[in-house]
């Protein structure tokens, strides 16, 4: 399935976008869209982030679907 | 949002007397104000700037969460929550909590309890300019 994913903080300094799409195995879960980012693209090998779906924070386990909103939230540093 | 909570990300510069208007009320006692302010230093360096980013439905969404549980878990009658984006320069103000409550300790305690819980978890960005870089608060490992 293809997901947009929607970028922020350092991430668009990393991807120089703030929206990539790629393509994921079907039943993909948060934890498996974090290790392939994590592979492939080795600039945020070491950075923390988490993931919100449809604006909503994710726990790894949860399944990923096609049309979903999907976002990478590095630490936040509001205030 | 609801009558007793004020909820803003704006571009614009934040007006402190709106906050206060927003939580003032005959009934209340105190009124709590955090106002946050852009300092020029970080990191043992000289700041030049910085720029707030956000992921605005999401971060509208758990500001309301925070006041939502400020209102339930304290007794205050109303809540502010402004916060800024955009660029900003030394001493604007990014952010400002406004609370009122009938005694202070209330006032206090949900004050705090909403700028702390919004560094946490609101989605919001702040990038810090120096004369020799920048850096994204937070995220660099």
């Amino acid at each position: 399935m293809k997901i947009n994913l929607l970028l922020f903080g350092i991430f668009t300094d990393i991807f120089c976008s703030n929206k990539i799409e790629l393509s994921l195995p079907n039943n993909s879960t948060v934890g498996d869209l974090k290790e392939y980012i994590s592979k492939r693209y080795p600039k945020t090998k070491n950075l923390n982030f988490v993931v919100a779906i449809d604006e909503n924070y994710a726990i790894n386990d949860k399944i990923i679907k096609e049309n979903q909103v999907v976002a990478l939230i590095p630490p936040v540093s509001g205030g | 949002m609801n009558e007793r909570s004020s909820i803003l990300i704006t571009s614009r510069k934040l007006n402190l007397q709106n906050c206060y208007d927003f939580v003032q009320d005959k009934s209340c006692g105190g009124i709590a104000l955090f106002v946050g302010t852009v300092r020029n230093n970080s990191y043992n360096k000289t700041v030049t700037s910085l720029n707030f980013s956000s992921y605005k439905p999401m971060a509208i969404k758990e500001i309301e969460k925070i006041a939502n549980k400020a209102l339930t878990d304290f007794a205050i009658l109303k809540i502010a929550i402004h916060h800024v984006e955009g660029n900003l320069k030394i001493g604007d103000i990014p952010v400002i909590i406004a609370t009122s409550a009938s005694h202070r300790k209330a006032a206090f305690k949900a004050c705090q309890f909403a700028i702390d819980t919004l560094k946490e978890t609101v989605p919001i960005w702040k990038k810090e300019y120096f004369k020799d870089g920048a850096v994204w608060v937070n995220s660099h490992p």
